[in-house]
């Protein structure tokens, strides 16, 4: 079975300076994948390079099992939004609808007006007088309108206030459920994602760090707490992702299986929270891509 | 496509259109008035029974045709509306506000979204340049061949001539096109379109002498050109005169003026010639390659429109 995104040793240059390298990817079908990192880390790239907007200085990538190209009918299954991506300002609500019919093929029209009336936007303005969040709503009827395999969302949430947020949330979330479609939604508040996410992909400086179902990953990490003394006694084969000393106390974020600590030490869950900041303090942990693999064929 | 096109660029479009509008308005206006002021004299023959509203006639139509060759000046100019309010922001804009990633992630390739963009437009631009072309030949044939000469070897009328308007519209579209993808800001492609577009013309005039070598021929007397009238002829377009005695010495206007000795002209007379044996030596080019020079001319414009077409081409496909 292929995946919906498969990047193949990745990378892209701007001038002498690599945004992204490196970077090998297996993205199952149907999930939505949240896509975490510091700022440019290299995710708004990963996502246009996906997109098609961006050529990769080097490596490859396919979608759904083909490599991208330019071809009407790979770009009909991938929808991109991101959260600064402009509307025409002069065009009306209803002439992006317009535009969106008579550029997609598959275009779903009665959804996307019923979806518009439901969000009472304002049909006759000029995009370019609607709030933020309003043009967010619009973006993302539009990309979800095209009914496409997999959606691209550059950080779809920032600049939006806590109202706006939820809702495209909300909107976002529906829609994914009724189609099944994959969703890569990059952000940098976490806990944004931990409710609507089932796959984390974080990235930092470039480099893919953690690519993994989100149980998974909180299944098998684990928070170690105790006296900074202890550090010694931790067994040596631990792996450890990161630690980090505050005071007189220890704490160690590592993939516990089986292994067992002294009695100084306390184990217990990590949030995703928690686990996203540990691996990105220590950008040469990786937590890759033994799950991905095992699981892609489980399923398949 | 052909939707989002008119949408995006309509009001360009139509205010470009009204002011063409205007333009055609004054210029069928002019020929008809200057058809009917020559009409009453026409059918007049021979200069015995002129009536003065002839000589009136005549002066109305001598001051229309001033004024009509300077507006036709000025319509030169007319094109850069083209290149510099479709053309040089039809990608500019779009990189500009960053809605190149909302065209360029619908179902529709990049490589069509420009095909159909600058079919569309290079069809309207093609279109205005043409009718521009027939008002401005229209209303010329107005004043007949005593006021408006052949276009052939004027500057200001030749590019408003026959089809070359027409491929200086898709030119100019494309320039501007060009200027934008390179340039990448609205206003700064703008600017550089406004400067750039003047040097092309300048450079197209510059250049049209040389469509192909002149011609030249030795003519006696009676079928002379005076010196300095006129530099098209229905002749052709006359690039210079110069003297021939009857040993094959080449001379100067001058030079062979002072043989003359005529008080009365510097210059020789045909009179003078025939008594001297003297003969014109004309290099021009004759009238019958006009047609030859417009389909050169539409031949540059249109391979450098095709050349302008590659490089919009490759440089958008290549990503931003």
């Amino acid at each position: 079975m292929s995946s919906a995104v498969e990047a193949i040793d990745l990378g892209r240059r701007y001038r002498r300076t690599w945004a992204l390298r490196g970077c090998s990817l297996a993205l199952p079908k149907g999930r939505v994948i949240a896509l975490v990192g510091p700022n440019g880390a290299g995710k708004s790239t990963l996502l246009n390079l996906t997109a098609g907007l961006l050529r990769p200085s080097e490596g490859g990538l396919r979608l759904f099992g083909e490599p991208l190209s330019a071809r009407p009918d790979t770009l009909a299954q991938v929808a991109y939004m991101a959260q600064d991506t402009a509307l025409y300002p002069t065009f009306t609500v209803t002439d992006l609808l317009t535009f969106g019919r008579r550029l997609n093929p598959g275009w779903d029209d009665p959804w996307a007006r019923d979806r518009l009336a439901r969000l009472r936007l304002p049909t006759d303005v000029p995009a370019g007088r609607l709030s933020g969040g309003q043009r967010a709503q619009v973006a993302l009827v539009l990309a979800l309108a095209k009914r496409p395999r997999l959606l691209l969302l550059d950080e779809p949430l920032a600049s939006l206030d806590p109202v706006a947020r939820h809702d495209v949330m909300a909107l976002l979330m529906e829609t994914v459920a009724q189609s099944g479609m994959t969703v890569l939604l990059s952000s940098h508040i976490i806990s944004d994602l931990a409710e609507t996410c089932d796959w984390l992909v974080a990235i930092n400086q470039g480099r893919v760090q953690v690519s993994g179902d989100i149980d998974e990953l909180l299944e098998t990490h684990k928070l170690i707490v105790g006296p900074r003394e202890a550090l010694d006694t931790l067994p040596e084969r631990l792996p450890v992702v990161a630690q980090t000393v505050n005071g007189r106390q220890a704490s160690v974020l590592a993939r516990v299986s089986g292994h067992t600590v002294g009695p100084a030490w306390t184990v217990r869950d990590a949030s995703l929270d928690e686990l996203v900041l540990n691996y990105l303090r220590r950008p040469e942990s990786s937590a890759l891509p033994g799950p991905t693999r095992q699981r892609e064929r489980s399923a398949s | 496509m052909i939707w989002l096109t008119w949408r995006q660029h309509r009001w360009q479009l139509i205010g470009i259109g009204a002011l063409l509008a205007v333009y055609w308005g004054y210029l069928l206006s002019a020929g008809v008035r200057a058809r009917d002021a020559l009409s009453g004299c026409a059918s007049l023959g021979g200069d015995a029974h002129v009536p003065p509203s002839c000589f009136e006639a005549s002066n109305t139509v001598d001051a229309t045709f001033n004024t009509m060759g300077e507006v036709v000046m000025f319509g030169n100019l007319l094109p850069l509306a083209m290149g510099m309010f479709v053309g040089a922001p039809l990608i500019s804009r779009e990189l500009e506000l960053g809605t190149y990633r909302l065209a360029f992630t619908q179902s529709v390739s990049r490589a069509r979204w420009l095909a159909v963009k600058l079919g569309a437009l290079a069809a309207a631009a093609a279109l205005l340049g043409a009718v521009t072309g027939a008002v401005v030949s229209w209303s010329r044939a107005g004043f007949g061949s005593m006021f408006a000469a052949a276009p052939f070897g004027d500057d200001v009328v030749f590019s408003q001539s026959g089809a070359v308007p027409a491929a200086t519209w898709v030119f100019v579209l494309l320039v501007g096109a060009a200027i934008g993808v390179l340039v990448r800001r609205t206003t700064m492609a703008m600017a550089v379109t406004l400067v750039v577009l003047p040097l092309a013309f300048a450079g197209l005039i510059l250049l049209r002498p040389h469509y192909m070598p002149p011609a030249e021929r030795l003519v006696d007397g009676g079928d002379m050109i005076q010196d300095g009238v006129s530099r098209n002829d229905s002749r052709g377009w006359i690039f210079s005169t110069s003297y021939v005695d009857s040993s094959g010495r080449k001379l100067t206007a001058d030079a062979a003026g002072a043989l003359c000795q005529d008080p009365a002209n510097t210059w020789p007379t045909a009179e003078c010639m025939d008594r001297l044996g003297l003969r014109q030596r004309i290099v021009y080019q004759p009238a019958d390659r006009y047609p030859w020079f417009q389909l050169i001319e539409i031949g540059l414009l249109l391979a450098a429109s095709g050349a302008l077409t590659v490089t919009i081409r490759r440089q958008l496909t290549r990503y931003p």
